[in-house]
């Protein structure tokens, strides 16, 4: 008798329990759909991207716009979006599990791992034979990122297959505090400015006493990462085969060692800070700075007009080259995608130019890859924005960090080279104990790279 | 003379202790009142030199501009959410599993309190990918449900708790219920449950605290910004969302903002949290 | 008398049996939860530490290759080890110290002592990421930062807490002290209020002094109080995650990167179960040899209420 009750009373309670439980699993899921209800025998396109403040406003706008081009109801876009810092993982989650996306935002980083372990489908053909697609019109360093061909150990081959499509060309761009320079009475950088003048500026502009640098550069993006001042001095991490490290070549080491002796030695420039890149010179507290160009939006808004411009990067006083290197935003098809040219043809859409406006209008600092559009862009305020433009075409590279287990081998050679920079610690033996590391790594990622 | 002597040293001692005590608990809360003070700087006033730590003038601006931002909002509400289904589903499965332990003869009953003492070894660090795994199976990635659920199965450290609340129960009381003819659930529900109210309540905040802070769950399972905890939120802060001009007092707004529910939390049940912790501690 | 005892009898046998099923069904939940969150996991982390993963291929098995590969081809590994057991070491052992010298400090019969106790354990109720924020602020290392506006005032230079690859593993340190204190301190102080009166009265019969009460009684006194603290503080410390990923990222240049934060890397991030789950063995045999350790020589220097 009593058990019949207490067995009661504990279903009971067990359904309760199960209850709640089964509503915590129900609750809020991943996707947040906002396509518009399809006809039946609606297409269905699976598009991921990461986000960050406004930008998926922006991304929304462009892909309403490309089903407005299709035939109504024929077409409905199921849109995920995730944080950037997590994004990456998301996706890698999905590609394991085999359920992928049909296309999203494309990752340079990734690009070639992807293409070489099918993730992305080769989609050459579909590229060539669409007749609304200008590849003159953009930029090549953009395109080449998006390019690999087989058996290479980095993107860009000028005859490779393409795997993506870019829908912006990102750069660096050399800006300066105009009313710090005013204030120590230096003359504001010429075209003509080599890394020496920049020195030169640079200590003059240095003040302890209000704790204000002449210069700074993120040195794991720059150096490291990006290459760009690496290329200016003729110099590389790796030999051009990419079987050895070129850390400790003449040109390498001098390249890192100036930038070193700038903040340790001169102590005109601000060392490395932590976590975020560039914030110095929006705090007002570098005089000079190079940064990505989609700084260019928060500068704007935090320095007063008037109170900031951007010139050439300064040459290098050897081979007088001024490198930028150009990374692109894009987008890519997964394999295993359902329509595989319907997903092509938003992507293809993303790098065309009513997409490349309607980001331009949203106030995203996306200069794009297209001349006709960028040249507004790049004549925004303040002035100098244009000479970006003008680096750009005379002298600009393809985006380091594209190469076959990059993330793997920078984690283990940047931080002993960054230490130097943190702490003020030897350079000469920081790049040194660089190189033997970076050859190791080199000689595991190309047994990987054999698999 | 010595007895004046000694009474003066007491007395000046007492007088070291207490400027001692209120020097620590002064930089022990310092952090907080900064955080306090810089969330309503205007940016001029975040780099002044000498730093104010009232600000003036207040600048209520900055919690507005955060919400722009970041979906706070939102981010307390899931906390909230997955705070509180935790903590009902630990309190229901560990305060049964404890009774069993406690009042219930059953065969490997004390083998078994012993394996799950055991599992307090085992670290986070080995759990995390096979958890992950079953989730990922299951597709619940990117839910709520890996944060909750698993509270629902109870954990060895609020059995234990619970345990010795209810050994601590008088044996007259149980035999005299069940003379009565009543159930062992009934006797659970009845008695034990009542008379053990306040740890049952350090059990409930203790869980829900775990859960509000937690922050490798979130990270390990939320991509979805809609879903993030405040924890996972404000981590987004020291990212790339925090590297807007004239961040440092919508940091501070963010940060304040986090602190505060679990602030008001403790004020209402401090001793249950203290209680509940000195028990455990001095019991080892 | 034997009347009601044979009335009585067949209720109890059947409850009895009754009894067990009632158990199991209580501690079901809690049992599930230890197969599938405790057993399962140790054993697929084994075997998947034998093996390498990524999540889309099927696992390969590579016998013990990930371990010697951690120790001998990765030197981040090392970094991490070394990071998180000076982390782990200081942090206990300085902490220890703190907080049993503040709990010494409560212990006194003085007017507000819960008020103290109150302030002093707020520190372990903020969420972590909102303290790390607000620490990483006061580690500014302009003197906008307010511990080198400190520092400033005293004409000392300013310190580049995060920014320095050994000062920050400090600024660490000294955070997670300041989180933890309170709760330390709070068990020791009902470790010394456990420790009866008439103990000190005799001592001060036999004439000790303070210190040697503090020696001979205080101590030995709160021994199963230290311990307890000790063991758990090690286990929780040398898996650290939150502070170090909030405030500094595991930055500058690997300074403050902690085994479980690369473990989730190499997982999560560079997908390498295989590696990460053999780095989770690693951690576990750690703790499981530190806690063994402490186990050891606790006879040495535990002392148990003798149970009446």
């Amino acid at each position: 008798m009593s058990n019949k009750l207490s067995r009661r009373d504990f279903l009971k309670l067990s359904v309760m329990a199960s209850g709640a439980a089964a509503l915590a699993a129900c609750a809020p899921n991943a996707v947040t759909s906002t396509s518009a209800p399809g006809a039946v025998g609606a297409k269905k396109l699976v598009f991921s991207s990461y986000t960050w403040g406004g930008y998926e406003d922006a991304i929304n706008k462009v892909i309403d716009s490309w089903l407005a081009t299709q035939p109504a109801g024929s077409v409905e876009v199921e849109r995920q979006y995730a944080d950037q810092s997590a994004y990456w993982e998301k996706v890698q989650t999905q590609v394991a599990a085999g359920t992928p996306p049909d296309c999203g935002m494309a990752d340079f980083g990734r690009l070639l791992s992807y293409a070489k372990n099918g993730t992305l489908p080769n989609i050459t053909d579909m590229v060539k034979n669409a007749s609304d697609l200008s590849l003159d019109k953009m930029m090549p360093g953009a395109l080449a990122q998006y390019r690999w061909k087989e058996g290479d150990f980095d993107t860009g081959a000028p005859d490779g297959d393409y795997y993506g499509l870019p829908a912006d060309a990102q750069a660096q761009v050399f800006a300066y505090n105009k009313k710090m320079f005013d204030a120590a009475g230096v003359a504001y950088p010429t075209d003509d400015w080599t890394w020496d003048d920049l020195r030169e500026a640079a200590i003059k502009l240095t003040d302890p006493a209000k704790e204000q640098y002449g210069f700074f550069m993120d040195t794991n993006e720059g150096p490291l990462q990006r290459q760009y001042w690496l290329k200016s001095a003729g110099a590389s991490l790796f030999s051009p085969d990419y079987k050895k490290s070129a850390i400790s070549s003449p040109a390498t080491t001098e390249a890192f060692t100036w930038l070193w002796n700038l903040i340790w030695k001169d102590k005109a420039a601000m060392g490395p800070i932590q976590n975020m890149a560039n914030t110095p010179f929006m705090d007002r507290k570098v005089a000079m700075t190079v940064a990505g160009i989609w700084w260019a939006t928060e500068f704007n808004k935090g320095l007063e007009a008037g109170e900031w411009d951007a010139a050439l990067l300064p040459k290098h006083p050897k081979t007088g080259k001024r490198t930028m290197t150009l990374e692109s935003d894009g987008f890519w098809v997964f394999k295993g995608a359902k329509e595989p040219e319907l997903a092509f043809e938003l992507v293809k859409y993303f790098a065309s130019p009513p997409a490349q406006q309607m980001f331009m209008d949203a106030g995203y600092v996306i200069p794009s890859d297209i001349p006709d559009i960028a040249n507004p862009w790049y004549a925004q305020k303040p002035d100098g924005l244009v000479k970006v433009l003008e680096n750009l075409n005379t002298d600009s590279a393809k985006n380091g960090y594209t190469n076959f287990e990059s993330a793997t081998i920078n984690s283990v050679v940047a931080p002993i080279i960054l230490t130097a920079f943190a702490d003020g610690s030897d350079i000469a033996q920081a790049l040194k104990d660089a190189d033997a590391a970076m050859n190791g790594e080199l000689a595991t990622a190309w047994e990987l790279f054999a698999q | 003379m010595n007895n004046d002597f000694a009474r003066l040293r007491k007395w000046v001692m007492k007088v070291l202790k207490y400027v001692l005590l209120t020097t620590v608990a002064l930089v022990v809360i310092f952090p907080i009142l900064w955080a306090i003070s810089s969330a309503f700087k205007t940016p001029q006033a975040q780099y002044q030199w000498p730093p104010q730590l009232i600000p003036n003038p207040i600048d209520f601006s900055n919690l507005p501009k955060l919400f722009a931002i970041i979906r706070m909002d939102r981010y307390l509400a899931n906390s909230s959410f997955i705070s509180l289904t935790s903590m009902v589903g630990m309190c229901i499965s560990s305060s049964m599993a404890a009774y069993a332990f406690a009042r219930l003869r059953f065969r490997g009953r004390d083998f078994l309190f012993g394996i799950l003492l055991a599992t307090l070894m085992i670290p986070y660090a080995i759990t995390m990918i096979p958890t992950f795994f079953i989730f990922s199976k299951l597709k619940l990635v990117d839910t709520f449900a890996p944060l909750i659920v698993p509270n629902w199965f109870g954990s060895a450290f609020t059995v234990f708790l619970l345990r010795q609340a209810y050994l601590a129960i008088p044996q007259e009381l149980v035999d005299a219920a069940k003379l009565d003819g009543a159930s062992h659930f009934h006797i659970f529900l009845r008695i034990f449950v009542p008379l053990t109210i306040p740890t049952m309540v350090t059990v409930a905040l203790l869980q829900f605290l775990f859960s509000w802070n937690d922050l490798l769950g979130p990270i390990i399972y939320l991509n979805n910004p809609d879903l993030y905890t405040v924890q996972r939120g404000l981590s987004m802060l020291m990212g790339r969302a925090g590297t807007m001009i004239d961040r440092r007092g919508i940091i501070m707004a963010g940060a304040l903002l986090g602190m505060v529910p679990m602030l008001a939390l403790y004020i209402f049940g401090q001793r249950y949290f203290i209680n509940g912790l000195t028990r455990s501690g001095i019991k080892g | 008398m034997s009347a009601v005892m044979n009335t009585v009898k067949p209720p109890r046998k059947r409850s009895h049996r009754g009894d067990e099923l009632t158990a199991w069904v209580f501690v079901f939940p809690v049992v599930a939860g230890i197969l599938l969150f405790n057993v399962y996991p140790i054993v697929f982390s084994l075997y998947i530490s034998f093996t390498r993963w990524n999540l889309i291929t099927p696992p390969t098995w590579v016998g013990l290759g990930n371990y010697v590969h951690l120790f001998t081809a990765d030197p981040t590994f090392f970094l991490t080890l070394r990071n998180t057991l000076i982390y782990a070491f200081c942090t206990v052992f300085i902490g220890i110290f703190l907080a049993l010298s503040l709990a010494l400090l409560l212990n006194m019969k003085i007017a507000g002592q819960s008020l103290f106790r109150a302030i002093i354990f707020v520190p372990v109720i903020v969420p972590t990421a909102a303290a790390a924020l607000t620490w990483a602020w006061l580690y500014d290392a302009s003197s906008a930062g307010i511990i080198n506006a400190g520092l400033k005032f005293f004409g000392v230079a300013p310190i580049p807490w995060l920014t320095n690859t050994h000062v920050a593993l400090w600024a660490v340190i000294i955070e997670a002290l300041w989180a933890q204190l309170g709760f330390n301190s709070v068990i020791f102080l009902a470790g010394l209020q456990n420790i009866p009166e008439e103990y000190y009265e005799a001592a001060e019969l036999d004439g000790a002094n303070a210190w040697q009460k503090f020696v001979h009684i205080t101590l030995p006194g709160i021994s199963p109080v230290t311990f307890f603290i000790l063991v758990t503080s090690l286990i929780a410390a040398i898996q650290v995650f939150d502070i170090p990923w909030v405030m500094t990222t595991g930055g500058p240049a690997n300074a403050t990167q902690m085994i479980v934060i690369y473990l989730y890397l190499n997982a999560f991030r560079l997908q390498r179960m295989g590696i990460a789950t053999a780095m989770g063995y690693i951690v576990f045999m750690t703790i499981l040899v530190v806690t063994f350790i402490n186990f050891r020589l606790q006879k040495h220097w535990v002392f148990y209420e003798e149970t009446t």
